[in-house]
């Protein structure tokens, strides 16, 4: 980890971490007013290459129409219905539930590229033409390509916070290099390159691999910007000292009432935090539990959609917002590399807040069990994801906002069980394959187009 | 961790869970069923103080006491507990969810089992015996049978354990890893920076390694867990000849084993036959097998691959890259074994030669027993998320090679094991099933205070 302390040893440093810091503000800024939208950073501009792909998180939320709720739950059952509807093009996950409670339905989707191209691919899925019917909104009588746009733009749902585990990489790049993957490994089942040293070995596989997949054209090198998890703590430390200061500098009572306005939040939460219910040591829900169980552990991945009322009161609202938004920065810019705070098992995950600011709702898509998820979440993230969901109810109790609440691992367990809620359809586009398993596919691709020296060939080799 | 942990209460836990009762080398499990509580509560009246409790090391025999959710609610109604006992022992191992979990399908289904399943009737409890010699066993099986006459006991089967050695049935030094718990007396071998665990990890009514108190069911105010533990039983049998028989052929004409089945088979467990590990260790004492770890030497694998048994279910600190987290997680995954294998050894010396043509007939294998307090974190967790799962630390399609079957394929699917290598890795594929579930419940082992309560 990169120790980024105050040595105070030189100006220089101090001159590069204050531009730093003010080029980043301006990006944290950037992406605060537009979460949803991705930042290319290559543009493809020749046919021959393949290139950064990125992907985007639509979730819309639309109210159910009364008199159409049963024909969709109906719907939502039958098998032959369920099992192609999702299956879209270029669609990395997609889920689709009813809201019981509230009498909506959420459809929400991975997808790659530009939003309007989606809108596209809905309008050309009949079975999901069906689903919308059921919904108010939704103009049947036109003709699909012009009912969509309004009715997903009417109610489609701000992201506060979304992660990519393998960010850049289309469904058919993903696909691509699996294929790739399988050739070469039934080949070296098949070959032997007895005493050929790497270098020779290197060779004599890329030759066969380039002669047997011509269509697998070399991938442009991407670069996402990238700030240590530490170094963004200081810079937003940073940026609170320098408001304070700021703050004093204008007018010494506009500093001290700022310094009075934290220091009462600071003892009001601590106050909350020591009364606010917390889910008891009994309620292990058993009913909930075992049904969600049973959806679970079918192919390599599993999914989880968590529904979740806020805390009353507006100190609860900011601090979440402000937990979504550092969670948001940090995935961005931070957990960019296939984990997140070294989670390395998720591919896809978001928040949002829905039903005017009173629930929190959470999609992920992750590889492995629940239990490992979880214990994950506990074990690696366990200030990140109490930075949240602290502001939720019967969290479990908390320390100054993001310590203690999820590192009560049995009760946080349940807790999370509890605000689950069954996803009545979901869809991943590679059953298969894990986060790792798509980046390593991914550097052998990569390793495919490149010039190796002996060393190289011999690294490249063992991620065969 | 910080916390200091108030004495453990050695004369309130049943001597098992501290001890595996090595120097009692015969042991058999009664499985019983009670007719109604009443009789039930006068039965235990009469074993209750035949119960080893851990305060005191037993010289000729031991016995031990479990219960089945089937067993406790009888006396512990699950309604009208103000704290329940945990989802997985009050659903109970056979549960329709469960099986996908632990990989009791098809061949491992339940409907498979010789007992714990509902044809073979329902246990309610376990008596373990454990004595110095087969005479000694044998008065003690006597004593129960009586007690059982009396009290209108049926015994639903009895498993009668073989001789307790170093040895499991494929010919492996077994047994060599076992956490030492916080507070309680030393082992032998020196504690590796792995091996020390909390005891709230195995024992209720202590602190665990998230430094809480495991949650522990209660009634009228009484904590019925306390000193009490969950212990997992599978009845486990093994194809000895099988795993030889697959080994052999699958070294026989390939250039690079050159035929060295010992090495394919040393490579799947991470050991070879003598328990020597394949990663280079540092050992404490002559006789320590365990002083190993994987980031610094073998984090690639080219020693045990990251796939073998050894590896799979516990990877020390070699999950991803960060080695001091790695071993802080896996201290959160750890089991106590105290199982013990069952029916003749196909050679008494385990050459694998003379297991492959040996005559000796009946079924072998092992009475996996081990003790947690939280069944789906510790034990289900090993089962599952690491040795079930073909895609453990980066692997694409690797079970583990032993023990290992596909969670989420509901039959069994041959798999593939990667050993790593020089150019590049070798691939061995088609690994049968060498394991398979018999038989198994998920048991509550009470601490003595409570089953004072429970006899009345």
């Amino acid at each position: 980890m990169n120790a980024c302390g105050y040595g105070g040893w030189d100006q220089i440093r101090q001159a590069g971490l204050a531009f730093v810091f003010v080029y980043f503000s301006i990006n944290l800024v950037q992406s605060a007013l537009a979460p949803n939208t991705g930042i290319p950073q290559i543009i493809n501009c020749h046919n021959v290459m393949s290139a950064f792909t990125d992907q985007r998180a639509l979730t819309l939320i639309a109210p159910i129409d009364p008199n159409h709720l049963q024909e969709l739950e109906q719907l939502l059952l039958e098998k032959e219905f369920k099992t192609s509807l999702m299956i879209m093009p270029g669609v990395h996950f997609g889920r689709l539930l009813i809201l019981h409670r509230t009498q909506q339905l959420v459809y929400a989707v991975n997808h790659d590229g530009a939003y309007e191209a989606h809108l596209a691919v809905m309008a050309k899925n009949p079975k999901l033409l069906t689903v919308f019917a059921c919904c108010q909104g939704y103009e049947a009588a036109l003709p699909p390509e012009q009912a969509i746009p309004p009715f997903v733009g009417q109610y489609r749902q701000k992201v506060q916070a979304f992660y990519r585990g393998h960010r850049g990489l289309s469904v058919n790049d993903i696909l691509q290099e699996q294929d790739m993957y399988e050739e070469i490994q039934s080949h070296l089942d098949k070959v032997g390159y007895a005493g050929l040293p790497p270098l020779e070995t290197c060779q004599a596989i890329k030759k066969y691999i380039h002669a047997r997949l011509p269509a697998l054209q070399p991938f442009q090198a991407y670069q996402l910007p990238y700030i240590a998890p530490n170094l963004l703590r200081v810079l937003l430390i940073g940026l609170v000292v320098l408001v304070i200061i700021l703050a004093f500098i204008i007018h010494t009572w506009l500093g001290l009432a700022l310094v009075a306005i934290l220091l009462l939040a600071v003892g009001l939460l601590r106050w909350k935090e020591k009364h606010d219910p917390v889910l008891a040591d009994n309620d292990i829900a058993m009913g909930n539990t075992t049904q969600l169980m049973s959806q679970e552990d079918f192919i390599s991945q599993n999914q989880m959609t968590h529904y979740v009322p806020l805390k009353p009161g507006i100190l609860r609202t900011l601090l979440l917002r402000t937990g979504l938004f550092l969670v948001n920065i940090l995935a961005r810019y931070s957990f960019n590399r296939g984990t997140l705070s070294d989670i390395s098992s998720i591919h896809f995950a978001r928040w949002q807040i829905i039903n005017h600011g009173k629930e929190l709702l959470f999609f992920s898509n992750f590889d492995g069990t629940w239990e490992n998820y979880l214990s994950d979440f506990v074990d690696r993230a366990s200030i990140g994801l109490t930075l949240i969901w602290s502001n939720t109810i019967e969290f479990p109790r908390t320390v100054f906002w993001a310590t203690a609440g999820a590192a009560d691992e049995e009760r946080f367990k349940n807790w999370t069980r509890k605000y689950q809620v069954k996803t009545d359809i979901w869809y991943s586009a590679y059953k298969n394959l894990t986060v790792k398993n798509i980046i390593r596919n991914h550097q052998i691709r990569m390793g495919l187009q490149q010039d190796f020296n002996a060393s190289q060939a011999a690294d490249w080799l063992k991620l065969l | 961790m910080a916390t200091t942990i108030s004495p453990i209460e050695l004369n309130d836990i049943q001597g098992l869970i501290a001890y595996s009762h090595s120097h009692l080398p015969e042991a058999v499990y009664v499985m019983i069923h009670f007719t109604d509580k009443e009789k039930a509560t006068g039965f235990l009246g009469q074993v209750l103080p035949k119960i080893t409790s851990a305060a005191h090391k037993p010289i000729d025999h031991a016995w031990q006491i479990a219960f089945t959710n089937h067993g406790m609610f009888q006396w512990f109604p699950e309604k009208q507990l103000t704290q329940c006992f945990s989802r997985e022992f009050t659903e109970g191992m056979t549960d329709g969810v469960r099986q996908r979990i632990l990989g009791d399908m098809e061949q491992n289904g339940p409907t498979n089992w010789e007992w714990g399943n509902e044809t073979a009737g329902y246990i309610h409890a376990v008596i373990m015996l454990y004595a110095a010699d087969a005479a000694a066993l044998q008065q003690e099986r006597e004593t129960l049978n009586t007690l059982c006459d009396a009290y209108a006991v049926t015994v639903i089967r009895s498993l009668l354990t073989a001789a307790f050695g170093p040895f499991e049935h494929f010919g492996f030094n077994d047994g060599i890893t076992n956490p030492e718990i916080v507070g309680i007396g030393k082992r032998k071998q020196g504690p590796h920076s792995n091996d020390k665990v909390m005891p709230g990890e195995f024992i209720l009514g202590y602190p665990n390694e998230y430094d809480k108190y495991p949650f522990s069911p209660q009634m009228n105010g009484l904590d019925i867990g306390r000193n009490g533990s969950y212990m997992v039983f599978r009845q486990l049998e093994q194809d000895v000849k099988g795993f030889w028989k697959f080994v052999k052929e699958a070294t026989a004409a390939d250039p690079f084993f050159k035929g060295d089945y010992d090495l394919l088979a040393a490579k799947m467990v991470g050991r070879h036959r003598d328990g020597t590990p394949l990663t280079p260790h540092r050992p404490a004492t002559p006789e320590d097998k365990n002083g190993f770890l994987y980031s610094h030497e073998d984090k690639d694998g080219q020693h045990c691959p990251v796939g073998a048994h050894i590896r799979k279910t516990n990877p020390r600190d070699g999950i991803d890259h960060d080695p001091a987290a790695s071993l802080d997680i896996v201290s959160k995954h750890r089991i106590l074994r105290r199982g013990r294998s069952y029916g003749a050894p196909l050679s008494p010396d385990y050459d694998p030669e003379k297991m492959l043509t040996s005559d000796v007939t009946g079924g072998r294998g092992l009475f996996f027993i081990c003790f947690n307090t939280q069944i789906k974190r510790q034990f289900e967790f090993i089962q599952s998320a690491w040795s079930n799962s073909n895609k453990f630390d980066g692997l694409y399609d690797d079970l583990d090679p032993l023990i290992g079957f596909p969670i989420h394929l509901r039959k069994y699917c041959e798999g593939s094991f990667t050993i790593t290598a020089c150019p590049f890795r070798k691939k061995v594929h088609g690994i049968p099933q060498f394991v398979f579930t018999k038989g198994g419940a998920y048991f509550f082992m009470p601490g003595l205070n409570t089953l004072r309560q429970m006899a009345g």
